[in-house]
């Protein structure tokens, strides 16, 4: 099952598009489901990942268009609860202790934000937190220079190895990283 | 028609019955016994059993004796009932050799090789994990998880196609066959990237599979009813219920070798994962042929057998689809691609299937059939639409006779192997026989008439001369057609160069005017028992329709009479000089009243006066031949009686009408 996570686009505010070489990547028929951690921002941007994948759930940012989003989602992919949450709501942001807090509060496996416009990927007492960066590499008030990243995941019943997808330059970086639940 | 259909079944079938007995005695003997025997005694087990195992040993022992009885007994269409078809066919192919104590190590190669596919081609890109450059979204060539994805969609388009084969057969609605076709297709198309997958080849897949099937059923169903396990062991292997798939497989993908020029796209670039760009042109293709371009190699093949094959055996169809602007290959490429597997059932298929394995490599027999097939079906060409010919060619028939078409098939392709069927195409003997026949073959008289022509006129240019002839050839075959229409017995009685022996001819003469004498007489009977019982309340619309029947049945009376005297028209006699006037006039009053123009040609030629006066006035157009006989054909039998009836008492007035120098030509002759 492979579950495309991504957020932070800022599509047409901060960035005109995701960048080519990420489109050429997302083509149909390959992913299962896509998880988008907010700030998706228009319906249009929304169209584009609904033409990915048919299962499409996002969590509301703080400069989403659409206010029915939640705030925070639960999904079930395999054996792994996953929890979606933008991460504007926790302070400090990106914190690992004020995160777990969310994630006992889910009670998840895999605790999915963004928010913080750089990619990051941990085990914290057991659970594994996922943070995709932004998509697009929207520029955010406290830095300019964010690298464009997202995240695949393909979960296998009780593995899941998350494939990392990051410009750099002009070439996309592909890392890999396996977390087993126990 | 209906004169024919009684006249077929008097007399054809007990000669036919005859000579396939004959047939079948002189090749294998004990075969048909038991081919036949299995009808009579049916239920007695004990002897199916010994039977089988007999079979089996008879088989062996051919090959150890003479491997080309079995290739003599596939054309034969001896297989029939065959258990062990699938074998033949094994050995037909050669996938299997002659030598059947090494089947087992053959049978071994093979499936070893097909499992080793399932290794292969099978890999699971979660599990491995070791290869790290490789991602899920990768679009390279050599990642694993492109590969991946590419064989999804492959097995989807197989899957789609797999699932609809044959809807009215049971067998392939089961999830094992359909499975295990999946499967082979997807092997296929992994093992043969330059070839890929393309529609039709599951519909080649399924005969394979259902015969192996069978096969392997019976076995069990023998060696279930035996009880005792002294079945070969040679048997047991090569028909392992395990290894339907694989043995299968084998066939296929030899098959596959033979016909894969039908199924070549020329402007395909191979890749290891090719199928995507064969997929779109599959599409493209799939929505009515209109790429030729991309499909070279089979319209090649498709015009070489019109031009060659189709030209030679019936010049009036292959003329008439030349008019018509009806392409072979509308047709063509699906009967070819599906080795006709749309055009029979799927039990007659088989049979045609056995005489083409037992062909050659080449396979060179499709062609033959092809052509047999357009042959069989030409009386409804001829006479049909542009429309309703290719519905004709889209749904072929299905009540022809799959053993007509074989036989004719194979005669075309080795004439001396294979006797002409006697019991086939009766329209067709015109024109194949003056093919096969020394004396009428095409140039000769051709030139025989040249001759005789330019010994009577000693003028007119070789041109005029030949359109003349060819004119009165075409109208000779239409004569003739129209003839084969009216009654066959006619046609063919006066055709003269049947290789039926005379005899035969004028019992079929002797039948058919019994048979018209008796339907005369009855409605001649039914008319005047309607007429009493009518009594004086008669209406007019009654007694009009009366009037008709009677009519009819003065036309059954002149028409028996009207072919002997339109006959002898097309054929020229040798004249002194001074014959000439009446030969003029006879020839006039012939055609004056169905062809003008034609008319004044033949005028014309006789007189070089009007030759200079008007050397381009009165060409022949150059489809006159295909419009005179296709008119001929239309059935317009009246007017043609009518014509040779009446035009003898003005053929002067005709003349003028046609707006001839009238004056030129009649004087000439006084």
């Amino acid at each position: 099952m492979l579950v495309l996570v991504l957020g932070d686009l800022h599509i047409p505010h901060r960035c005109s598009s995701l960048p080519a070489k990420f489109k050429k990547l997302l083509v149909p028929g390959r992913i299962h489901h896509i998880l988008a951690t907010g700030n998706i921002c228009t319906k249009e941007s929304y169209d584009y990942l609904k033409s990915l994948a048919n299962d499409v759930h996002i969590v509301r940012g703080d400069f989403d268009e659409n206010l029915s989003y939640p705030e925070q989602k639960v999904v079930t992919v395999g054996q792994f609860r996953i929890g979606l949450c933008h991460g504007h709501q926790v302070v400090p942001r990106g914190d690992p202790e004020a995160l777990a807090l969310i994630q006992r509060q889910l009670d998840v496996d895999i605790l999915i934000t963004g928010h913080t416009y750089k990619f990051e990927a941990y085990e914290h007492g057991n659970k594994f937190y996922i943070n995709p960066g932004s998509a697009t590499g929207a520029f955010n008030p406290l830095d300019t220079n964010v690298v464009p990243s997202f995240v695949l995941m393909d979960i296998q019943s009780t593995t899941v190895v998350t494939y990392v997808y990051q410009l750099i330059g002009d070439e996309v970086k592909v890392e890999r990283i396996e977390y087993k639940k126990i | 028609m209906t004169v024919r259909g009684i006249e077929a079944i008097n007399l054809y079938m007990p000669t036919s019955k005859a000579d396939a007995a004959t047939a079948i005695k002189t090749d294998v003997r004990e075969e048909t016994g038991r081919t036949i025997e299995p009808v009579v005694i049916g239920g007695d087990i004990m002897t199916s059993v010994e039977r089988y195992k007999q079979e089996w040993s008879q088989l062996l022992a051919d090959l150890d004796e003479n491997p080309e009885k079995l290739r003599l007994a596939a054309f034969n269409g001896q297989l029939k009932m065959s258990k062990f078809r699938s074998i033949h066919w094994a050995l037909l192919l050669r996938v299997l050799n002659v030598d059947h104590r090494s089947w087992h190590i053959q049978r071994g190669q093979q499936r070893s090789r097909y499992d080793k596919f399932r290794l292969d081609y099978v890999r699971n890109p979660h599990e491995l994990a070791a290869n790290d450059d490789d991602d899920p979204l990768s679009q390279s060539t050599q990642s694993a998880w492109n590969q991946y994805f590419s064989d999804q969609e492959l097995f989807a388009v197989i899957r789609q196609d797999v699932v609809r084969t044959f809807p009215g057969v049971e067998f392939f609605r089961k999830e094992l066959i359909q499975n295990a076709m999946t499967n082979i297709l997807f092997y296929y198309a992994r093992e043969h990237p330059y070839m890929c997958y393309r529609q039709g080849m599951h519909e080649i897949l399924a005969p394979i599979i259902f015969v192996l099937y069978s096969d392997h059923q019976s076995l069990l169903h023998f060696s279930e009813i035996a009880k005792t396990d002294d079945i070969n062991e040679t048997l047991l292997n090569v028909l392992d219920t395990a290894y339907l798939e694989a043995d299968t497989y084998s066939i296929f993908s030899r098959l596959m070798a033979s016909v894969e020029s039908y199924y070549r796209v020329s402007n395909l670039v191979s890749t290891s994962s090719g199928y995507i760009e064969t997929q779109t042109l599959n599409e493209s293709s799939g929505n009515g042929d209109n790429e030729p371009q991309s499909e070279v190699e089979v319209i090649s093949q498709l015009n070489f057998i019109r031009d060659q094959i189709l030209a030679k055996q019936d010049q009036h169809l292959h003329h008439y689809l030349l008019k018509m602007e009806i392409p072979l290959h509308i047709f063509g490429i699906r009967w070819l691609r599906l080795l006709f597997g749309r055009e029979f059932m799927l039990l007659d298929l088989l049979l045609l299937w056995d005489a083409i394995f037992a062909d050659s490599d080449r396979f060179d027999l499709p062609n033959y059939i092809l052509v047999a097939m357009l042959v069989h079906i030409r009386d409804k060409l001829l006479l049909s639409d542009y429309t309703t010919s290719l519905t004709y060619l889209m749904r072929y028939p299905s009540y022809v006779d799959v053993n007509l078409v074989l036989r004719h098939a194979l005669h075309m392709q080795n004439p001396k192997q294979f006797e002409y069927p006697t019991n086939a195409f009766n329209c067709v003997s015109f024109t194949s026989n003056s093919n096969s026949t020394p004396p009428a073959s095409e140039s000769q008289t051709f030139k025989l008439r040249q001759r005789t022509n330019s010994e009577t006129s000693t003028i007119g240019s070789g041109i005029q001369i030949d359109r003349h002839i060819a004119f009165l050839q075409a109208q000779n075959a239409a004569n003739s057609s129209a003839l084969a229409k009216l009654s066959d017995t006619h046609g063919a009685a006066m055709d003269g160069y049947l290789e039926d022996s005379p005899e035969l001819l004028r019992l079929e003469l002797k039948n058919a005017q019994t048979v018209i004498k008796i339907a005369r007489s009855k409605l001649a009977n039914y008319l005047t028992t309607v007429r009493q019982h009518m009594g004086k309340q008669s209406n007019e619309e009654l007694s009009r329709t009366l009037d008709g029947i009677e009519e009819l049945c003065s036309f059954l009376d002149v028409k028996f009479i009207f072919p002997l005297h339109a006959r002898s028209a097309p054929i020229d006699k040798a004249d002194e000089a001074n014959e000439r006037k009446q030969l003029n006039s006879a020839r006039k009053s012939i055609r004056a009243a169905s062809t003008p123009n034609i008319t004044s040609k033949l005028v014309a030629i006789q007189s070089p006066a009007a030759v200079a006066a008007a050397p381009s006035g009165y060409e022949v157009p150059e489809n006159a031949f295909m419009h005179n006989s296709t008119r001929r054909l239309l059935g317009n039998r009246r007017e043609i009686e009518l014509s040779t009836i009446t035009s003898d008492e003005r053929p002067e007035t005709m003349v003028l009408q046609n707006g001839l120098p009238a004056a030129e030509p009649q004087q000439r002759p006084q």
